[in-house]
């Protein structure tokens, strides 16, 4: 490749861009025939061979039985702002499955490993694997992505071999370790739970388990993988869509664009350009946020449900920094997702001809659309999960469309002056939560840079930590 | 530009005996060219100038201490040119645990590779159960290198990490070396740089 007219004179780095573009090209044509789980779905069929999608099956209902695998048993340490963190960490690993190229798969996997050292920062726990390596596994066994397996051997195969050292070699390393871990592991590898708990927890997951799953191992010993029955290909998951190739799309955010200085926006353009979405997330990611919506205390949820319509602070670094941080972080972006009561704009996803998940969506609110100026992808930047909230951009028509919301306030009836002083100390909170939480998983991330990122996102942590994850990620 | 030379070095021992405190201390003191490592701290490199005038970069491999992960340490372990094994001089059990890391290393990973015991939390030597004489002795019957160091003073550390760099074969070509770090048993693609390297060496351009 070297050797081509191209090449021949460029320097190193952008040989080294080339060669990254051509793997992704090559990768991109030739994915139904490389990714196993795709070729399985060839049609006329073409043969299998590896035995990546029985070992898929077998991890992945042994992660099934173990769903009730919670942090104490391996030892890792609670607090504020955990689920949250632990959220995102699964989130960017269930993107593996949306991307096609070998590199994409492998960001994937790193990105993850990033929210998990923020994580352990925010947990001001010492830096290091005696830590990383419990959490890494809390979030594969919570994740459960598809096909891990399938995927982690795709990059093994395919991503330049140079590329797979140093430090992406020792975080794929460590996943294989999480991955043989779960494979292995009985009572004895977990703590804090006796052998009969233990062995009751997996007999009721087994309870659980769809009919369709074959005969399940006896707790305490290791998957043994059974023979391959005809009928193991069938079983599998309907295809999820994979439309990896979109990482080339650009995508606008929906930033008002008189706030921010041309550099700014530049900036905004070159990450939107490189993020795309992680659609086939979302449904799980809404599953989960229903969960935690309902394991919220009333009172604490319907106070958070009514901050949106309030104006949001924009001074950065009050005192109530410090207070915010106690509070989980995450919650104004939680109890966004699984809102019924946002009126769908009928054409918002005209135009998004890459998006076939069926998952469920919550669609994007409407008031969001006259400010996205510009960029025919626009549709695209209201994309749903990212979508959660613009708060600034809220405006009081809207509030009665929310009523079925509000209704869970604990009491109409109080006076709206207090109610919205309320609204604003909370939303405050949020706000410095999330700028706490940002400065913890990118230290060393300029802080006006994600003041910025965090404006633009309208204070959403989860789409903040996106934008920021594919700027560092470029670097 | 002097010649720089790229070694995979694990590190192992049992959780709470400062192997991660022992790593940061290295990385993050007196040499200048630290960078913040891109992901986190579980890997991170540091390079260390010897007066020959080659360097030597460290990759280094935090791995988790707790027994229930001791299985997971052979895919960490996998092509390390090099193993700090860490105690605690004030727990003796911390040694036994070393002890049977050594073994594991010396049946199970690469033959060539170096190993150093190493003794942390020097700082605390009045708790000290572990004596100098006994683990310096331990070391010599097996071969290792040996010292102790005080993650938290930082004494002794620079100087078992150059003393490894120092010991280190300098003969394979740097990138040769480097790329040994990664290639497991997993790896049963087809290698397209293959025959490129077998016909003219790491320099020569592929012609596909």
């Amino acid at each position: 490749m070297r050797e081509a007219d191209v090449w021949r004179n460029v320097s190193e780095a952008e040989f080294d861009n080339a060669m990254e573009g051509m793997e992704k090209l090559v990768m991109n044509r030739l994915y139904d025939y490389t990714f196993t789980p795709q070729v399985a779905r060839m049609i006329p069929p073409r043969p299998i061979t590896s035995d990546d999608l029985e070992r898929d099956r077998v991890l992945s209902q042994r992660i099934a039985l173990f769903g009730w695998v919670e942090p104490h048993h391996l030892d890792i340490p609670e607090g504020p702002g955990f689920e949250g963190f632990l959220m995102f960490a699964q989130q960017e690993l269930l993107k593996i499955n949306h991307y096609k190229a070998p590199r994409d798969k492998l960001i994937c996997i790193l990105n993850s490993c990033k929210v998990i050292f923020g994580l352990i920062r925010h947990m001001h726990k010492e830096e290091g694997a005696d830590s990383f390596i419990p959490i890494l596994i809390c979030v594969v066994l919570k994740a459960n992505p598809d096909h891990l397996l399938s995927n982690v051997e795709f990059i093994n195969r395919f991503r330049n071999p140079t590329k797979l050292q140093s430090e992406a070699g020792y975080y794929l390393s460590s996943l294989m370790g999480a991955v043989s871990f779960i494979e292995t592991m009985d009572h004895t590898s977990l703590s804090n739970i006796t052998q009969e708990e233990f062995e009751r927890n997996v007999e009721e997951a087994i309870q659980s388990l769809p009919r369709t799953s074959p005969p399940t191992p006896s707790p305490g010993t290791p998957v043994v993988e059974g023979p391959n029955s005809p009928g193991a290909s069938s079983a599998l998951p309907p295809p999820s869509s994979h439309t990896g190739e979109e990482s080339a799309q650009p995508l606008s955010l929906p930033v008002p664009t008189q706030a921010f200085s041309e550099d700014a926006r530049r900036l905004f353009q070159k990450t939107s350009d490189t993020i795309s979405k992680p659609l086939s997330a979302i449904g799980r990611l809404l599953a989960e946020a229903e969960e935690s919506l309902a394991s919220l205390a009333p009172l604490d949820f319907a106070k958070e449900s009514d901050s949106p319509s309030s104006s949001r602070p924009q001074t950065p670094g009050s005192d109530a920094q410090h207070a915010a941080q106690q509070r989980a972080p995450y919650k104004p972006r939680v109890r966004r997702v699984p809102s019924p009561a946002v009126p769908q704009a009928p054409h918002d996803w005209d135009g998004m001809p890459d998006e076939t998940s069926s998952r469920p969506r919550p669609p994007p609110p409407p008031t969001n659309r006259p400010l996205a100026i510009g960029p025919s992808q626009q549709p695209r930047a209201q994309a749903p999960r990212m979508q959660l909230l613009v708060p600034e951009l809220q405006t009081p028509s809207r509030t009665p469309q929310r009523t079925p919301h509000i209704s869970r306030a604990p009491s109409p009836s109080l006076d709206l002056a207090g109610v919205q002083a309320e609204i604003d100390r909370v939303h405050e909170n949020a706000t410095n939560a999330s700028r706490e939480t940002l400065k913890q998983i990118f230290p060393t991330m300029d802080v006006e840079v994600m003041e910025l990122v965090l404006e633009a996102n309208g204070g959403d942590l989860g789409r903040s930590i996106e934008a920021l994850l594919e700027m560092s990620s470029g670097t | 530009m002097s010649k720089q030379f790229q070694f995979k070095l694990v590190l192992l021992g049992e959780s709470a005996v400062g192997k991660s405190s022992l790593v940061l201390r290295f990385v993050k003191d007196q040499f200048d060219d630290y960078r913040e490592s891109t992901i986190g701290a579980a890997f991170l490199t540091q390079t260390v100038a010897l007066e020959d005038g080659t360097s030597v970069k460290f990759e280094i491999w935090d791995t988790a201490g707790q027994e229930r992960y001791k299985s997971s340490a052979p895919m960490y372990y996998r092509n390390a040119n090099c193993a700090v094994v860490v105690y605690d001089i004030t727990q003796s059990a911390s040694l036994e645990k070393a002890r049977s890391w050594i073994r594991e290393l010396q049946r199970q990973a690469d033959p060539s590779i170096i190993i150093a015991l190493c003794g942390n939390k020097s700082d605390l030597a009045v708790r000290r159960q572990v004596s100098q004489e006994e683990a310096k002795k331990y070391a010599e019957e097996e071969g290792l290198m040996w010292g102790e160091t005080s993650a938290k003073s930082g004494e002794g550390v620079n100087e078992i990490f150059t003393e490894i760099a120092k010991k280190l074969p300098k003969t394979a070509p740097p990138s040769a070396r480097a790329g040994g770090a990664r290639t497991g048993a997993a790896r049963t693609g087809v290698d397209l740089n293959k025959q490129a390297t077998a016909t003219g060496g790491q320099n020569e351009p592929c012609s596909c």
